[in-house]
C-alpha cells in the first residue's frame, strides 16, 4: 500500500475515524513497521492531548465584563441565574 | 445526540423565539448556552482575554441586532461562530495582532501546567488555516460540517486542513509529546 494512503488512514485512525477492521488491519501491519507505528501512535496521542487541552475558562469575573459590555452597548439583559455569591453585596449582620 | 446538547437545541429554541418577541431575557439564555463557547473560541483565536472579552459582548450583541432575522433551525451555531471569527479576524487585522505578542500565560489556573502552555503556544504558532480547524473541531467539538460552515469551505477541505493541522500541530510539539509517554 502507498505511503499516501498509510498517511491518509493514520489521519483517519488518530483521530479514531476508521472501521474496527482497518483500525486492526493497520494496526497488525504498524508492528512491522516501525514508520507507521511511530506515526500511528504520535499522532492519536496529538489528537487526545487536544481533547484534553481545556482552560481558558471564561471567569465569572470576565463574564460580568462583557455583560457589562453588552449593557452599555443599550442591551438589555436580565440574568437568568443568580450573581455568585462572591459578586453579590452582603448586608451587614445585625443584633 | 448527548443529553446535553439536546437541552441546548431546546433551550436554544426557546431562547430564539424570546428574542424575536423581544423577551429582555433571551439574550441573557442564549449567552449562558454559547457564552462560554464563543469567548474560548475567541480568547484562542487572539490570545488575550481583553479582547476575547470585547469579541464576545460585540459577537452577542450582533445577536440583537439581528434579533428579527434569526431562525431556530439549527443553523444559529454555525452563524454565531461565524460572527466571531469575523470579529477575530477584524481585530487581528486592526490591532494587527499577529505581530504582537500574545498573552502566553493566559491567566487562568489551569493553564499553569507546562504541557497546557505548550499546546497553546504549538496551537497559536500554526498558520490560521490550519489552527482555526483544530480549535472548532478538537477544542470545541463542533462537527465537520458545523466547521466547514463557519469557514465557509467544503467539508473535504476542511478535512484536508484538520489533519495537516494535527501533523502540524504534532511536528511543532516534538519533544514535549515524548516527555508524556
Amino acid at each position: 500500500m502507498s505511503r499516501e494512503i498509510d498517511r491518509f488512514l493514520v489521519d483517519l485512525y488518530a483521530s479514531d475515524e476508521l472501521t474496527e477492521e482497518l483500525t486492526t488491519e493497520l494496526e497488525d501491519r504498524a508492528m512491522s513497521d516501525p514508520e507507521l507505528s511511530h506515526d500511528m501512535f504520535t499522532l492519536r496521542q496529538t489528537y487526545e492531548l487536544l481533547q484534553k487541552t481545556d482552560g481558558l475558562e471564561l471567569t465569572e469575573e470576565s463574564s460580568q465584563r462583557i455583560l457589562m459590555k453588552m449593557r452599555t452597548k443599550g442591551a438589555r439583559i436580565e440574568q437568568n441565574s443568580p450573581d455568585p455569591a462572591h459578586l453579590q453585596y452582603h448586608l451587614p449582620i445585625q443584633g | 445526540m448527548p443529553s446535553s446538547s439536546r437541552d441546548d437545541t431546546l433551550a436554544e429554541k426557546r431562547w430564539l423565539s424570546a428574542l424575536a418577541r423581544g423577551d429582555p431575557n433571551a439574550l441573557g439564555g442564549l449567552y449562558e448556552i454559547y457564552g462560554d463557547k464563543i469567548f474560548r473560541y475567541t480568547y484562542r483565536m487572539l490570545g488575550n482575554r481583553a479582547d476575547a472579552e470585547d469579541a464576545t459582548a460585540e459577537t452577542f450583541l450582533r445577536v440583537l441586532r439581528r434579533a428579527s432575522d434569526l431562525r431556530a433551525d439549527g443553523a444559529f451555531k454555525t452563524w454565531l461562530f461565524r460572527i466571531a471569527r469575523n470579529l477575530c479576524i477584524d481585530k487581528m487585522r486592526q490591532h494587527k495582532l499577529l505581530e504582537l505578542p500574545a498573552d502566553t500565560h493566559y491567566s487562568g489556573v489551569e493553564e499553569r501546567a507546562a504541557l497546557k502552555v505548550t499546546v497553546h503556544q504549538a496551537l497559536d504558532d500554526l498558520p490560521i488555516e490550519y489552527r482555526e480547524p483544530l480549535l472548532l473541531c478538537d477544542l470545541e467539538n463542533i462537527s465537520a460540517k458545523e466547521a466547514a460552515a463557519v469557514l465557509k469551505i467544503s467539508v473535504p477541505a476542511l478535512k484536508s486542513r484538520l489533519y495537516r493541522g494535527r501533523r502540524a500541530l504534532r511536528d511543532k510539539l516534538g519533544g514535549s509529546l515524548e516527555k508524556i509517554t
